[in-house]
């Protein structure tokens, strides 16, 4: 990548965009003018409206003038209610100054046909004209899903609630009982919404669909836009490859999409502070509260990653695009793929955990929504929404620079997207690309989440079958799909795979891996017990698994916690991952990458520094070698030590190491033992293997 | 030097069968001769030039220019080689000088060799009076001035002209030709593909002509007189695509 380059093409990129009137207008002037008038308009109207329901005339449909007389004699007596603090509430209206009566024959079809809010019969009355005896009892027809028959109803019931206690307090009274004795429990309310509950509910989806949309005209008038005007063919004869070209124009996408955000959320906080809006949304209602301003810049932080996931989507769909025209047909189904997940995220109730941490876009809305009310969050769901957003986002730009600039997409008539796709059509190569491969991982990031949630959920404390079942499914997502999906796309399975045979140096480099990875694994995670300490919950939640896992055969835990995971993540990290990362030549790119999405896909916060540690080595010794196998056996091996320390907790005794020991350090001589013999297993190693084999 | 070693390529149908729109195509073009691929409609000569290009992949057969190979060194191949079409777009929103530096940076230049290679660019083809006027509001004569100017901007040894007089009035027609003879009289190897057939007889060193994919003739436009018998190109095209291919060397 040549950064002098993509920072070329970007800013050339912004210029020519902010140049365009129509960017002008989607990214600054909708959101600075048209939004916040567009909010202040339709809360507004909606404060209008429901004040005026509420306080407008409600119309009681009765069966005769003895009815009306009755219910009108009963209304006359509404006492004012009090407050908290025992005050007669202000502003307050009695029923009986706002309603009016209709007589009519039959209520139920009053009501259906809006002649009435709602409609009163009185069935019994008993101990008539004595007010401390007489009961009456009411039957009330509603439409509930008619706002004003609903507010008709609540209105006379709640009248006539106020009117009941009061009658009750008089009767308590006469037989000189006190009503606080009969109360047995008395409630004050303390809210504690920091944020609106109105703004919380309209903000996040909001802010997440203006990023939607403040991307969508750049990323179609970068892609199918610059081929529609003839220009991108001109820019793909120059001498710069795909992957710059779609990083510049990217990284255009995203600042649009931010831009678009930040304006939108500055514009929406003024809005609050300085248009009142906070004052009448509290007139609606009464959890309304504030902006938490503090919220803001970490809200913008979180956009972030999900204006690049949005961005590299929009390119890589706009990419297949020919025409302006078509690149708006294709992006319609997108963005109402995007916002379901969000609409799902956005439903009352649903929190951030479980498989809602990985949904693409939900986890974002739930995460802006926390943030906003500021809702506690953990370290870990910040970081699963965060990690997985990049993770998809980053397949997404994959595959926006494997369709960029395609002859398929480029010059074919309607058959090019069906070439894409078709085996037949598609070349055969060594390699897959990163775009295929990294795109692949980003689909079974969230995919493995999920199986490994319904897992657990469905067997909820059986780790042995919890075990059983990954150890079988390990095999098909990690190995059997990578395999089927690289001969469709007719890739060499042994070498993409790193199936072939490695020299005698790398085996011994494994073996030295194997034997002292675990030290290096428990100084990390020692080291890390100093800033992120493992919750105690946590512990103790793994604490029968580690009991259960006692009882099994030795054999068996080896088998799927050592073998099964050793083989086949090699073969989908160390393998398909790191293999397509090879053609780009950069070895320290390719080897962080992989180490960092075989850290993402184990999940747990606490457990990313120690498989990037491990994933690193791993990568290593297979870049070298062009073979998993050493990897195989130094993964197992390290695996391998974790069950035998659960089953025989003595056995690390051996080493000279006390397990009853407070310090979650090793001891030194074991860990420059440990540094020595890894030291030795990367020089043994340090000669890459070549290609081919003599 | 452009060589086009037996360049086939095939396109799937919708019906699920494939199309070669070139077949087997091989010629070369020395440094400091014009080329010229002709053709019918649909003949396969704006894939052939892609191809050359690196902008479509061969289904087999290989290109060279200048001694790069297309398929292995595709970045090789675009920092020595110009394109032109008739259809090749501007930015519209950038300005003549914006274009070239914008592009003299993505072949690798700084950016004041950008700005003082769009200046030497500007004074060749007499843009100075409107260098600073952004794309979109240049006449169509002034449009294929900055586009030629911006295929020249790394000044590569070879060009590869597709219908570049496609459009364009009898002034901007002349400026279009004289260019071309300029870059030849430079030593460039160039491919030019035209409609125009009195263009091609005036212009091109060695003229070769393809139908449904194939080379059917090929040699200078005296050469292909003498064998076909025929003084206009336009006749001698139309009899040799009723006959049996002919090869004249």
């Amino acid at each position: 990548m040549n950064l002098t380059r993509i920072k070329t093409i970007y800013f050339k990129e912004l210029v020519d965009l902010l140049r365009d009137r129509r960017t002008v207008i989607a990214t600054i002037i909708v959101p600075v003018v048209l939004y916040p008038m567009l909010m202040l308009f339709s809360v507004q109207a909606a404060s209008v409206q429901t004040g005026k329901v509420a306080v407008e005339q409600i119309t009681l449909g009765v069966t005769s003038r003895d009815d009306q007389n009755t219910i009108l004699k009963l209304l006359a007596n509404e006492p004012t209610p009090k407050d908290d603090d025992g005050k007669p509430t202000k502003d307050f209206t009695p029923l009986i100054s706002s309603v009016q009566f209709r007589i009519v024959n039959d209520l139920k079809e009053a009501v259906q046909t809006h002649q009435v809010g709602c409609g009163v019969e009185i069935l019994k009355v008993a101990n008539p004209n004595d007010p401390l005896h007489e009961q009456f009892t009411f039957e009330i027809f509603v439409q509930p899903d008619q706002i004003r028959s609903r507010l008709a109803a609540n209105r006379f019931e709640n009248a006539l609630t106020r009117i009941g206690q009061s009658r009750i307090n008089q009767r308590l009274e006469s037989l000189e009982v006190k009503r606080d004795v009969i109360d047995p429990f008395f409630f004050k309310q303390t809210n504690l919404t920091t944020s609106g509950s109105l703004l919380g509910l309209i903000l996040p989806l909001l802010l997440v669909l203006i990023t939607l949309t403040s991307a969508i005209y750049p990323a179609i008038d970068l892609t199918a836009g610059e081929r529609e005007r003839g220009t991108l063919e001109t820019l793909l004869v120059c001498p710069v490859p795909a992957g710059e070209l779609v990083a510049g124009k990217f990284l255009t996408v995203v600042t649009i999409a931010l831009m678009g955000a930040m304006l939108n959320l500055g514009s929406v906080a003024a809005t609050v502070y300085f248009g009142g809006l906070t004052d009448m949304l509290g007139a609606m209602d009464q959890n309304a509260g504030d902006l938490p301003l503090s919220a803001i810049p970490i809200v913008l932080i979180a956009l972030v990653p999900f204006a690049v996931l949005t961005s590299a989507i929009l390119l890589a769909v706009c990419g297949f695009a020919r025409s302006f025209k078509e690149a708006q047909n294709y992006i319609t189904p997108v963005i109402l793929a995007t916002l379901m997940p969000g609409m799902i995220a956005n439903l009352p109730g649903t929190q951030l955990q479980g498989p809602m941490l990985v949904l693409p876009v939900g986890n974002m809305v739930l995460l802006v929504r926390d943030l906003l009310s500021g809702t506690q969050l953990a370290g870990f769901q910040i970081m699963m929404v965060l990690l997985s957003t990049s993770l998809y986002a980053g397949g997404a730009v994959a595959l926006a620079t494997q369709m960029f600039g395609r002859e398929a997409v480029m010059f074919s008539d309607n058959a090019s997207i069906k070439s894409l796709l078709s085996r037949r059509m598609i070349r055969a190569g060594k390699y897959p690309s990163a775009g295929l491969a990294c795109l692949y991982v980003a689909i079974l990031f969230p995919v493995w989440f999920y199986v490994q949630n319904l897992l657990q959920r469905h067997f909820a404390h059986d780790f042995v079958n919890v075990l059983r079942y990954t150890a079988v499914l390990m095999p098909v997502f990690f190995a059997i799909l990578p395999a089927l999906m690289l001969w469709y796309f007719k890739r060499e399975l042994k070498p993409t795979l790193a199936l072939e045979k490695a020299p005698p140096r790398y085996w011994l480099s494994g073996l030295l891996l194997g034997l002292t990875m675990w030290v290096i694994g428990a100084e990390v995670i020692a080291f890390q017990e100093y800033v992120l300490p493992i919750p105690e919950a946590l512990i103790k939640q793994q604490a029968p698994m580690e009991a259960l896992m006692k009882e099994q055969p030795l054999w068996w835990l080896l088998l799927v916690m050592a073998v099964v995971p050793a083989v086949v993540e090699e073969m989908c990290f160390r393998g398909m991952l790191l293999s397509s990362l090879r053609t780009n030549g950069k070895r320290w790119l390719a080897l962080l990458v992989t180490a960092a999405a075989f850290s993402m896909f184990h999940f747990l916060v606490y457990r990313l520094a120690i498989t990037f540690v491990l994933g690193l080595f791993l990568a290593y010794l297979c870049w070298q070698s062009r073979s998993i196998w050493p990897g195989v056996l130094a993964h197992f091996m390290n695996n391998g030590f974790a069950v035998i320390r659960a089953q025989y907790p003595d056995f690390i005794k051996l080493l000279g190491i006390d397990p009853s020991s407070e310090s979650n350090h090793m001891p030194i001589h074991v860990v420059v033992i440990a540094i020595v013999m890894i030291a030795a297993a990367i020089w043994i190693s340090r000669k890459p293997r070549p290609e081919t084999l003599a | 030097m452009i060589l086009a070693d037996n360049l086939t390529k095939s396109f799937p149908t919708p019906d699920g069968s494939e199309k070669q729109a070139v077949a087997g195509l091989s010629f070369a073009v020395e440094p400091g001769q014009i080329y010229g691929l002709l053709g019918p409609n649909g003949a396969g000569k704006t894939t052939t030039l892609r191809m050359l290009c690196g902008l479509v992949t061969p289904t087999s057969g290989r290109a060279v220019i200048a001694d790069h190979d297309v398929q292995t060194d595709a970045l090789a191949v675009k920092r020595v080689l110009g394109f032109l079409t008739a259809n090749t777009g501007l930015y519209q929103r950038l300005s003549v000088r914006d274009v070239l530096v914008y592009f003299g940076k993505l072949h690798g230049m700084t950016a004041s060799q950008a700005r003082d290679r769009a200046a030497i660019l500007i004074d060749i083809f007499d843009m100075a009076d409107f260098a600073s006027l952004r794309c979109g509001s240049l006449s169509t004569g002034q449009k294929q001035r900055c586009n030629i100017a911006r295929a020249l901007v790394a000044d590569p040894p070879a060009l590869i002209l597709d219908e570049p007089t496609l459009g364009l009035d009898v002034l901007s027609n002349r400026v279009m030709l004289n260019f071309v003879r300029d870059q030849r009289d430079a030593g460039k190897s160039i491919i030019l593909s035209t409609h125009y057939l009195d263009e091609a007889e005036t212009l091109c060193d060695r003229i070769g002509l393809i139908h449904q994919g194939r080379l059917i003739a090929e040699g200078s436009f005296p050469e292909l007189q003498q064998q076909s018998g025929e003084q206009r190109l336009s006749d001698i095209f139309l009899k040799l695509i009723h006959e049996e291919p002919v090869h004249i060397v």
